[in-house]
This record gives structure tokens, sequence and C-alpha cells, in this order.
């Protein structure tokens, strides 16, 4: 009955395509306005530094060290953006990710330094289970404040990751045999705890830390996006998000499902935390009073992938992108902190795609109106 | 004869429906003109195309003689074209007065000049008689008042071409005469009026003509002097409907809810709390609770099915004390409830109509098993309640319910509600905005459902609805239970005497207290 063009117009107009494309959109004109920050600062050398951000995620011809790269630094990227998308399904901006992420990488680091002896060679995955624990945990704490004290979800989550910051600070420079007391930093992690490379050493090369971790990011995409599609928990928390007056009308718990989101938002961050540092070996971590970049570029991560699970996993894959491809640009002799600056514009910048999807669907209903 | 409007041969669609196929209307200068039709037959969406809210396929506007192409709803309110939509739109942390002004603000530099749109708001107030508060936030107003504040914004913008899309849906027959009186006057002010209502009775009292729509085609234009009620119905419906349900006696058996000095307190705006109500429903019986919208019977719904707390009193539900028990626990334990506002709780509207039926039973072993919902096992149930209910969608199960007609929106809900295992259902206005086949076929149900065993306690603002269906009649007042009328020994006089609080069975009268 429908003419074919008419097809095509209604497949542009779905609400998949529209994201997909917003998302594309944005991502190109936030490209755009890195590119244009780089001809004014540094005109001579702007295009080919552009050229690596947008080519060094691939690595060098014929090694795929690049892609391992990639991998390695999507891994908290993912579990960020899974930590913001997977509230906001349930209604709830959980701007508190950054604190639940350095929660668990604490969590995770202290198990893997000083529990080594007990655990043996599983000592790793006793150590990242922590980290989630640890990082559900302080979720938790703030789905408390905000579902039974009616404190507003972004004062709370600053706040969250602050004091979350401070506390690892404090707990750190007080953990003995954790702490190297004079240098500001932990000790090594020990081997039993670095997450197995699972074989993509082979595949990448030894010089990247690409590990286990990506597959089990993977794998709890999926789980979330299996949960929030199919589940009768992922049911009540779209309904609250939806539309809270109808589940309370029905009986579901606006709390309750305020709670075990951000319990789950807090473990997936937290997760993301101790696969990161656990994940290479050697790494330490240095008490600093700046928050973790991961949890906000979590918030990129989610909003260019409408919050779906299975498109964060591609977006946290971009991003990650990006910053390997930043990481390379500072071989033009770029100060890292510009670079820093460039990826951060982008990335941020795609936060936006939501205003550009509402834009795409007000002129596709043009368009579909003047034919 | 030049018309105030025309539109000619409009066609609009959307994926799997023609929504209107065709469609011609002309509404002459200073009439009302009626727009009748099934829910879902396509005058909301009609009136949303002459307001630029959806863009025609097919067809032409003229206003006055000349083509007009209107491409949003500032268009439309530049030629004056106003609109009452069938959901309010309104901004519900905003006043009254900031609603009114809102898109149309006289300003001054930068500033809001407020004091002047005030003036003009109380003005318009005043001489329409609308009892509005404009500092009252939207949020606090019960529906009618809402609609008040809607017409005000029309009044506000001096439109010239307005549209009622069921203005009285949500209106209580006082109010509905008063709505009547306003319609009047603005025709005598030169204004065309298109009036959309599945009354009968208001289509006579006020209409000149009335386009028929049926299933997205105009089937014709009537000339309201000299035609009957069962012909338009005919001519809407193909075929001929009962407009008085049959109702035989029943004896009624075992107490099945028990209210006892219930008292609960007021949501804001409202006149008054809950105070100290007893009453009971037994199986086989309809007990309706009428009266003036806002005297409490909003909170009396709330307090018995556990959405406010109740502060004293007690609610026995089917043998188990339910006075402290959760929304949850009731809805599981034979309360059925068919909610007051069917935007606000009765529907997630960007969830589908299988998601919707099975809102609060999706944990329930026959929909999910393990935690994982089955949701073929929806759709089938759904596919059954739209061939039950006549539900009219464009998609069946897997249609979003906010593209759907507001009548078919009721029905899903109605359907939902009456088709779980209860023993007491309460059912706010369960019937609203619904076509006299619908409402027909409604009525029908609660009424074999009652010679079944259920009981039903109705909520109505309709007197005619009240009247038909009622077993017993429980007037409320002022947050209180003032008289209980059987509808055989009382009439729609005495009943309204009840319901303005001028009478009660007590043999208090408001005028004997005072002497
Ligand atoms: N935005 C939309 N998207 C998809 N379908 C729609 C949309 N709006 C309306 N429809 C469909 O068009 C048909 C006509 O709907 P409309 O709201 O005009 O009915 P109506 O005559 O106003 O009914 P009611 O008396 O129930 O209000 C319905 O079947 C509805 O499902
Ligand atoms: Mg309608």
């Amino acid at each position: 009955m429908d003419k074919p063009e008419k097809a095509s117009v209604r497949f542009l107009t779905s609400e998949s395509a529209g994201s997909l494309i917003a998302a594309v959109i944005t991502i190109i004109i936030g490209l755009l306005l890195g590119l244009l920050i780089l001809l004014i600062i540094a005109p001579t050398i702007a295009l080919p530094a552009f050229r690596m951000l947008l080519t060094g995620g691939f690595g060098k011809i014929g090694v795929l060290s690049g892609i391992g790269r990639v991998l390695y630094y999507a891994v908290p990227l993912i579990m960020c953006g899974l930590a913001v998308g997977f509230t906001l399904k349930t209604g709830v901006f959980n701007i508190g990710v950054a604190g639940q992420y350095v929660m668990g990488l604490f969590a995770g680091l202290y198990v893997g330094i000083s529990c080594a002896g007990i655990f043996g060679s599983f000592t790793w995955l006793a150590a990242i289970i922590a980290g989630a624990a640890a990082g559900g945990a302080w979720g938790f704490i703030q789905g408390v404040l905000q579902a039974f004290f009616n404190l507003n979800a972004i004062i709370c989550g600053i706040m969250m990751n602050y004091t979350g910051l401070f506390l690892v600070s404090m707990i750190v420079e007080n953990s003995k045999g954790v702490y190297v007391r004079g240098r500001g930093w932990t000790e090594i992690v020990p081997d039993a705890a670095v997450i197995p490379r699972a074989g993509l050493n082979n595949l990448f090369g030894n010089s990247t830390a690409a590990n286990l971790s990506i597959f089990i990011c993977i794998a709890l995409c999926i789980f979330a996006w299996f949960i929030l599609k199919k589940t009768t928990l992922g049911y009540r928390m779209k309904a609250v998000g939806l539309n809270a007056g109808a589940a309370r009308y029905a009986g579901i718990s606006v709390r309750k499902s305020i709670l075990v989101g951000m319990l789950l938002a807090g473990a997936f961050a937290g997760l993301g935390g101790a696969m990161n540092h656990l994940g290479a070996s050697g790494t330490r971590y240095a008490i600093t009073d700046a928050l973790p970049s991961q949890g906000f570029a979590g918030i990129s991560v989610a909003l260019i992938a409408s919050s779906n699970p299975l498109g964060i996993i591609i977006s946290g894959i971009f991003i990650a992108f990006l910053e390997v491809g930043g990481v390379g640009m500072q071989s033009f002799g770029l100060d890292p902190d510009l670079v820093d600056v460039i990826t951060s514009v982008i990335i941020y910048f795609c936060a936006f795609s939501f205003v550009f999807k509402y834009l795409y669907f007000k002129l596709a209903a043009r368009l579909r109106r003047s034919e | 004869m030049e018309y105030a409007f025309e539109m000619l041969g409009i066609t609009k669609k959307f994926p799997g429906i023609v929504a209107n196929d065709n469609i011609t209307l002309q509404v002459r200068p200073q009439e009302v003109h009626a727009l009748l039709g099934e829910n879902g037959a396509g005058k909301s969406t009609l009136m949303n195309v002459l307001f630029g809210l959806y863009h025609p396929e097919e067809g032409e506007i003229r206003i006055k003689g000349t083509p007009a192409r209107i491409m949003n709803p500032g268009d439309a309110n530049r030629r004056r074209i106003g609109m009452v939509h069938q959901h309010f739109k309104l901004v519900q942390n905003f006043t009254a007065l900031e609603n009114i002004i809102l898109g149309a603000e006289t300003t001054r530099g930068a500033v809001l000049k407020m004091d002047k749109a005030r003036k003009r708001v109380v003005e318009i107030a005043e001489r329409y008689k609308f009892n509005i508060d404009p500092d009252m936030p939207v949020e606090d107003m019960t529906v009618g008042m809402q609609q008040r504040v809607e017409i005000m914004k029309m009044l506000y913008r001096e439109n010239e071409i307005l549209i009622f899309d069921e203005p009285t849906a949500v209106l209580t027959p006082q109010e509905v005469d008063e709505l009547m009186k306003i319609i009047r006057g603005l025709t005598e002010e030169g204004k065309s009026i298109v009036f959309i209502s599945h009354k009968l009775n208001e289509i006579f009292r006020i209409a000149d003509r009335c386009t028929v729509l049926r299933r997205g085609k105009s089937v014709g234009v009537v000339d309201i002097e000299g035609a009957t009620k069962e012909e338009l119905c005919e001519m809407m419906v193909g075929r001929k409907v009962l407009l008085q349900p049959q109702k035989t006696h029943v004896n009624p058996g075992d107490v099945l809810m028990e209210v006892k000095n219930l008292t609960v307190a007021g949501v804001k705006g409202h006149k008054d709390t809950v105070r100290n109500v007893s009453f009971n429903v037994r199986a086989g019986e309809i007990v309706c609770i009428a009266g003036i919208d806002g005297n409490g019977q909003t909170e009396l719904v709330y307090g018995l099915t556990g959405m406010r707390k109740i502060e004293s009193g007690s609610m026995v539900l089917d043998g188990r004390n339910c006075t402290k028990e959760t929304i949850h626990f009731r809805n599981t334990h034979k309360l059925s409830h068919i909610p007051e506002d069917r935007h606000k709780h009765g529907l997630v509207l960007d969830y589908t109509l299988a998601e919707n039926m099975i809102l609060q039973t999706f944990f329930e072993r026959n929909v999910s098993r393990c935690g994982i919902i089955d949701y073929r096992k929806a759709s089938r149930r759904t596919d059954e309640m739209i061939t039950k209910y006549d539900i009219r969608t464009a998609r069946g199960p897997v249609t979003r319910t906010r593209s759907m007609s507001g009548g078919n929106q009721q029905k899903a809900i109605v359907a939902r509600e009456l088709e779980r295992d209860f023993a007491v259902v309460i059912a706010v206005q369960p019937t609203r905005g619904m076509d006299v086949g619908a409402i027909e076929f409604i009525h029908k149900q609660l009424l074999s459902l009652r010679d079944m065993g259920k009981g039903v306690l109705l909520v109505s603002l309709e007197l005619e609805e009240v009247m038909n269906i009622s077993d017993r009649i429980l007037v409320m007042y002022e947050g209180e239970i003032v008289g209980e009328l059987l509808p055989d020994e009382t009439d729609f006089r005495e009943l309204g005497l009840y319901m303005a609080g001028a009478k009660r069975s007590d043999g208090r009268s408001e005028g004997g207290t005072n002497g």
C-alpha cells in the first residue's frame, strides 16, 4: 500500500535510526570543533596532529597494538557509561559515577595488594569483586540519600564524588603495607592481582595492556541490556523512569527501583575502576584531589548511545579510540594538557547528542510534512 | 455564504492507520459545530491538523475563503484559532496566571508586565464566572480547574475560532451548564466553535450542526434541529445503541469492603479532606460516590487504594484489614482500581499497549517466570482484550499508548482493571471520554460483574451514569458522606441538593443549622 520512498522515510524517522544518526552528527561536529581549536592554537601542525587523533587508535600499519590499547582504555569508559545509562533508564541522572569509580578502584587495589597471600592466583578476581562491592555500596548510599531524603541528584552526586575521593585518600594514607609513605602513592600491584591477559597479548603484542576485562565489560553490557529488556526488574525500573506516578499507582516502589539502579550502577562503576587499575602490571594509585575523568566521560558515553547498553559498548570504544589518538598527538610536540583539552572538548561535546536528536526529529517531521 | 473556516478533503495517515480519510469540515460564522464519532474515529487528529500540530498528506484549509497554510500552533494562533486539548497541555509547576499568558506575554523590554496581564486574567475570570485562583500552581488543581485555565488561555488570546476537544468529559453537570452558557455567549460575540463531545445531550443543547465521522471518514453533516439522538448514534456507530442499560435486581451478599471512620489528609488545593467516612460495599452491588468534583472523592480513593496514608479509621477488604497495607499489597489482594487521571496514573504512555496491560501483574506466574517476562504471552492476552473491549489501535499490542486516541486509552485501562482478579473494583469515572457504544459495553460489563458477585465502588460526576447503573448512592460533600440514596427513590433534583450541600440525610440542612 505504501510507496517505497515512504518506507525509507519511515526508517529514517524511526527512534533507533534517529538516535544513531544524531550520534554520528554530534560526533562529527565535536571533531570539527576539536580541529578548529587545533587550527587556532597550533596552525602549522594542526592537520597532521588531527590525522593522528583520528587514526592513532589503529596504531601502526600491520601492528595491532593501537587496537589493543583502545580496548584497554575502553574498559573504564564502558563501565562508567553503563553506570550512567543504566540509572538514566530509571529516571536518575547518576553524577556520582566518579566517586563510585574511585571507591571501586581503591577496594580493588587494597585487596589486590594486601590479600594476595589469601587468594593466591585468584587475587585479581577477589580484587575486582571487592571493587564492584565497594562501588555498589557507594552508589547505594547515594541512592538512599536520593530516595529517602529527597536530595537533589546532581548535588548529591557531586557531594558523594568528593567525599569518596577524599575518603579514599584518607584510608590509603593510613594503610600500612599499601601506602608508600613520603611518596604519596600506593605499592605496586602484585602479579597475582593483575587481571589475566586471556591471550590478547598474543594478538595485540606485549606492549599493550588489553586483557580479560574487556570481555567482562561486554558481558556486563549484554547482561544490563537483558535486564532492561526482558526482566521484571527492568520493567519496574523503566516504568519508574518513564512515569513515576503510574509506577506508584501500580504498586511499584519508586524508592526500591532507585536503590537497585544505584546499587548496580555503582557496582558497574566500581568494577570499572578496579579493572582499569588491575589491568596492567606495575601500576600504582597516587593520592590526588582531582576526580577521575572516566566518571564524567561516562556521561558522554551513555548519552551518545541513548543509554542503550549495547550502544554503550560501541560508544565507549569510540571514546577510548579518541583518547589513544590524543596520546599519539603528543608526538607532535603538543603539550599534554592541551591534548587533554582538545579530546575533552570532543568527548564532552558528545554529551549534547540528545540536543541533536531533538533537532533531528524536528527536521525529520518537517521533511515528512513538505513531501 | 462564506464559511468561518473550511477543511477540504483532509487526509492524514499514521503508520498502520489512515486517521483522516478525505474529510471535509465546513464551519459557518457564529456557529457551534459539533464533531461526533466513535473513539479513534479521527476527531482529535482532524482538529490537531487545524491547529497546526499535524500536517495532512492531502487537503486544504481555508479561513474566510482564503487558503491558509498552518504549519504550527503559532500560525494557528496568528489566525486566531485556539484549542482546548483533550489532554491538557499546561505546565504543571506554573501557576494559572503563568500558564495563561505563556507564549503571549506582554513585555516591557525583557520584563514581564505581570500586573497588566493579571488584571486581564482576573477580568476574564470574573466575566465568565471562572472560579480560579491565578496564583495556584496547576499541579495542585483538579482536572476541572485545569480545563478552565485552558479555556481562559484561549479567551486571553482573543481567538475567533475555538476548538473544544471533549471539554465536558471532566466537568460536573453544573460546570457543563456554565460552559454551555459561555459557549453561547462566545458565539454571540462572533466566534465560531468546534465542539467535540460523546454526549448527545450536550450536542443537542448547544450545537447548530454536526459532522459525523466513522473510522476516519466523514459520513455526513446533520442539522441538529430536526435530528434525533438515535439517528445520530446509528450514523456514528453503524448500529442501534441502547442508551439505557438493562439492570436486573440482585440481592447483595457479604460485605466485601468495609470502611470505618476513615480520615485522609487533603491533596493541596482541594477544598477539604476526607472526614470520618464510613460505608461498605457488598458482593453484587454497585455503590456510587456522587458529588461535585473536589469534595474529597479523590482523597477517599487515594486512601482506599493506598496512594495516600489513612490518618485514622480502617478499611477492610475481603476480610483483610488493609488500613496500613501498601498499594502493592492491595493490588495483589483483590483490589482493582480505574484511576481518575489516565495519564498521570493509568498508563506509562511510552510503554506499548501490551506492556501497559501487565502494569500490576507483570510479576505473576502467568506473565513471567523467574523474573523474566514472557512478552509473547502478554501480547496474546492483550489481543484478547483488544477484541473483547474493541480497543482501536494502529498496530495492535505493540502500539505505543501515547499514540492511541483518548477514548481508546481509557478502554485499555478499564479492560486491564476489569480483567484482573478482584473482589472490589474502584472505578473513578470509568467511561470518561468513551463513545456511546463503548459506554454501553462498559456499563453492561460492570453490571455483569456485579451479577457475578463482585463489588463495584463507582466514583462518578456523571449523574446519568450514577442513576442508571448504581444500586446505592452515597453523596459526598466537603469530605463527608452527607446522604445515602437509592436511585429508584430519588431524582436529579434531590441528588443535586445533596451534592450542593443544601440537604443532608441527618436532617440538618445548611440553612437549618443557622436557624
Ligand atoms: N500521533 C499519532 N501517532 C500514531 N497514531 C495516531 C496518532 N494520533 C492518533 N493516532 C491514531 O489515529 C486514530 C484516530 O485518533 P484520534 O485521536 O483522532 O481519535 P478521536 O476521534 O479523537 O478519538 P477519541 O474519541 O477516543 O478521542 C487512532 O486510531 C489513533 O491510534
Ligand atoms: Mg480525541
